[in-house]
């Protein structure tokens, strides 16, 4: 199952929420099949970041070229090319589906067949109990088997938010070596995580948002911290 | 199918021992809201009889007319007739405490004066008989009101037994009146008779009276004539006085003398023609010798001439000397008599003035009755003009009579004859001169049949908002994937909707047979309750979709507006303008409506017209949470971290 991974080109994009500037000013760059990590503390607009650079977050200014898809006109494109695995908040398995619910369900949202979804199981090494309820599983296989039911749709690109939050050490790397089988095939793998992992990695640096005064005292955006 | 079987997949997440029982909960929401409600209030009027109040009958009883009037312990009677309330007969101080303690609702008190003032209505200055009724609304408002009603109730009841009293009295006096009506009646018919007789009489009378008159007259005129007559009497007896008195004796002198003279003169005469008789006779006789000496002689004519001469008048000398012979006799007798007369004056003279008394007295007295028989007949023709004008009188004095005969009969005619049972009947109908037949089309029967359609259309609201405080609206893994926006929207909606209908439809079912709704058209009811579930769930669905909690919020608000403004308690006319205003443009105003018709029954035409807007509304709702499903492809910062959440 090899893909096309999508190739990211941004300078000088930003985005702001009614707080205020989430991230400004920023160049990046991800090559196709690479999986790039999204470095940084909660709060600091990693998963407004992943959302923008797959087209699902608008973006005030700054050039963005997703496989020579050029945003926002793109959007629609580059929607179908990108698919969030995960993205907290916004896009996460449902904890009470059982894991074959869920199976069910990404066949039905992502018209994909039963074998796809087991060569994706097969690619990121899991093979969950299919009654168990998703809830239930290691947080690392809940992030897995997420990963598993994304690519099984063959997508260009994956979201995978907050890949090492709440993770002992073990499952992180766990995850993060599946993420490399994942970006091995091709597929684009776009994470975000506190800290980026050793190892073929392209790290996407975040700079330190330029932030009102008044947004620093009555700021509400913390994300998802555990 | 693929929003099924995802609506499935939303409502799998119910697991575990007890969130596998939300579904269920969420299905019952609806029954908890409006049954639980409608059970309560079912049929508040009809239990009234289980409220406790007080009567207090503080009523002093009176004598009025001749009967006896308790007027305050009828009242009481009554009221235990009636069981409208649960009534407590009690003294005044118990019912003020009862009523400050909340024991009872209101209390009912009849004041003393109420069987006096009641009495006084027969009177010529009546007074109004009062109830008094003491509320608390510190013991519930609504009470009071009910106790606003019995008020009515109470004085319609009040009212009709005094005026039954009344009209018994009235009646009873008609009665009498009647009775003495009827002898009126008859002694006007005997007035009647009274007066003919009268008319008669006075008729008689002045005919009599008229030929009493013209006899007075005739009388008079009699007596004038005797009156005359006597006056003539008496001065012709003044001449006769007058000269039997003066020129009598001279006359009688005058005649003796002259028959003095006669007789002389007679005499003087007689002896003269006795001569000339002898001479006469002895020339006839020398004559007749002379013829018998000389017969030749005898047979001249001259001689016979002579004769006869000779004869005749030897004859006319014995004749006149017989004249002269009686004239001389009858002078002779006329002196004697004139002698007698003369002799027979003077007691003449007596006996004349004798007899010219007492005709004076005559003329007197004929002058007198002659006046007198004059002011008879003056008396008598004023008596007969007197009894002519009594006459009239009379008649008038019938036909008056026999006016107020007929005004009398009339009048009685118009007084219905009484007996005790009509008057009885006439008094109960006077009681309670009016009824009003009140009509329903479409009877709701009790309270909470008639208020179900509201308590419905808020359960169902009410379900809306609590089935997207625990279902996803939109699966944000479909969105991100490549599902169509319709789809997501519908499979958001789906479950709740589901159980929205079921829920629903259990509402309606323990509604139905356990509080006894009998929709008169069960089918279309159970249609429209599913109808309003879908749209009702879609409103919210699309609010929380499009707003998130500030959806919630909205849909919160939606429902208070809706509860004041969809008119499912008061008419939307009593309701202030913006109510009104926004009236037509909540489902809920629809939902009301079309349960009315479908429980009650009524215009098909409109019920058609509610399920037009209803389903338009879910048809629109859904496109427009279609709408909302695909712009939330794309994030914003502000969902991503929404300033308000639930």
């Amino acid at each position: 199952m090899d893909v096309d991974g999508v190739s990211i080109l941004a300078r000088g994009i930003a985005a702001k929420g009614p707080e205020g500037v989430v991230f400004s000013n920023l160049d990046l760059q991800v090559s196709a099949g690479a999986l790039a990590v999204v470095a940084g503390p909660g709060g600091s607009g990693r998963t407004s970041l992943l959302l923008a650079l797959s087209g699902r977050l608008p973006l005030i200014t700054g050039y963005l070229d997703v496989s020579g898809y050029v945003l926002p006109e793109s959007a629609r494109v580059v929607r179908k090319l990108i698919r969030p695995a995960r993205v907290r908040p916004g896009c996460e398995l449902e904890p009470k589906h059982r894991v074959k619910e869920a199976i069910f369900e990404r066949r039905l949202i992502s018209r994909v067949s039963a074998g796809a979804v087991e060569d994706a199981l097969d690619l990121v090494g899991l093979d969950p109990d299919r009654s168990a309820l998703v809830g239930d599983l290691h947080p690392a296989d809940q992030l897995l088997l997420a990963v598993a039911l994304t690519i099984a749709g063959g997508p260009a690109g994956i979201l995978v938010d907050d890949v090492d939050v709440g993770l002992p050490l073990a499952a992180q790397s766990r995850v993060w070596s599946a993420l490399h089988e994942v970006a091995r095939t091709g597929t684009t793998v776009l994470a975000s995580a506190a800290e980026a992992p050793a190892g073929d990695v392209e790290i996407i640096p975040l700079p330190p948002r330029e932030r009102d005064w008044s947004t620093d005292v009555f700021d509400l955006l913390e994300e998802d911290a555990p | 199918m693929k929003a099924l079987a995802l609506a499935w997949l939303e409502l799998r997440r119910f697991r575990g021992p007890l969130r596998r029982y939300v579904p269920l909960v969420l299905v019952l929401v609806p029954l908890l809201y409006g049954a639980l409600y409608l059970w309560s209030n079912w049929d508040p009027y009809g239990r009234l009889r289980q409220v406790p109040v007080a009567v207090v009958n503080a009523d002093v009883p009176v004598d009025a007319r001749g009967e006896h009037l308790d007027a305050g312990e009828q009242f009481v009677q009554q009221l235990k007739a009636t069981d409208t309330f649960d009534w407590h007969f009690v003294d005044a101080g118990e019912a003020r405490r009862g009523l400050e303690s909340g024991r009872y609702y209101f209390t009912v008190e009849v004041p003393p004066d109420f069987s006096a003032r009641l009495a006084s209505a027969a009177e010529r200055t009546p007074e109004r008989a009062a109830l008094r009724i003491v509320k608390d609304d510190a013991n519930g408002y609504i009470v009071g009101v009910m106790a606003d009603t019995v008020k009515t109730e109470l004085q319609n009841q009040v009212n009709a037994a005094a005026h039954a009293t009344y009209a018994r009295a009235l009646y009873g006096e008609l009665g009498q009146a009647r009775e003495k009506l009827q002898t009126a009646s008859e002694a006007s018919k005997k007035l009647v008779d009274g007066t003919e007789l009268h008319k008669q009489g006075t008729d008689a009378l002045t005919r009599g009276l008229g030929g009493v008159r013209d006899g007075a007259g005739q009388v008079a005129r009699g007596v004038q004539t005797v009156s005359d007559a006597s006056a003539q009497l008496d001065q012709q007896l003044g001449g006769i006085t007058d000269f039997t008195a003066e020129r009598l004796p001279g006359a009688v002198n005058a005649l003796v003398d002259a028959s003095g003279v006669a007789v002389e003169q007679l005499s003087a005469i007689a002896a003269t023609t006795g001569s000339l008789n002898q001479r006469a006779a002895e020339g006839r006789t020398a004559v007749e010798e002379l013829g018998a000496a000389r017969p030749e002689l005898a047979e001249d004519p001259a001689y016979q001439r002579a004769v006869d001469l000779a004869r005749q008048l030897a004859e006319a000398a014995t004749s006149a000397d017989g004249s002269a012979q009686g004239a001389l006799t009858a002078a002779q007798d006329a002196q004697q008599r004139a002698l007698g007369l003369q002799d027979e004056v003077g007691p003449l003279q007596e006996q004349v003035r004798a007899i010219s008394g007492p005709a004076d007295t005559l003329r007197a007295g004929a002058a007198e009755l002659s006046g007198g028989s004059d002011g008879i007949t003056h008396g008598l023709s004023t008596l007969v003009t007197s009894s002519g004008v009594l006459h009239t009188g009379a008649g008038q004095l019938n036909d008056g009579a026999k006016s107020l005969q007929q005004l009398v009969d009339d009048t009685l005619g118009k007084i219905p004859p009484t007996n005790p049972t009509e008057v009885a009947r006439a008094a109960e109908v006077l009681g309670s001169p009016t009824e009003i037949h009140t009509e329903n089309v479409h009877p709701a029967h009790v309270y909470g049949r008639g208020l179900a359609p509201f308590f419905f259309a808020i359960a169902l609201w009410v379900f809306g908002l609590f089935a997207y405080l625990l279902l996803k609206p939109v699966n944000q893994r479909a969105v991100a994937d490549r599902v169509n926006a319709w789809t997501i929207a519908l499979a958001g909606f789906l479950p709740a909707a589901a159980l929205g209908v079921l829920g629903g439809l259990v509402l309606l079912a323990v509604v139905t047979f356990g509080l006894g709704l009998d929709p008169v058209h069960p089918w279309w009811t159970a249609g429209l309750v599913s109808l309003a579930a879908l749209a009702f769930v879609a409103v919210v669905h699309f609010l929380r979709t499009a707003l998130g909690a500030v959806g919630d919020l909205l849909s919160l608000v939606l429902l208070i507006v809706q509860l004041t403004a969809s008119g499912g308690l008061y008419p939307m006319e009593t309701t202030p303008v913006p109510f009104q205003a926004v009236h037509p443009f909540l489902p809920m105003s629809y939902l009301v409506h079309g349960l009315r018709v479908t429980i009650s029954g009524g215009d098909v035409q409109r019920l058609l017209q509610d399920v037009t807007v209803l389903s338009g509304t879910l048809v629109v709702v859904l496109l427009l949470t279609t709408l909302v499903v695909q712009r939330q492809r794309t994030w914003t910062v502000a969902r991503l971290h929404p300033q308000v959440e639930l």
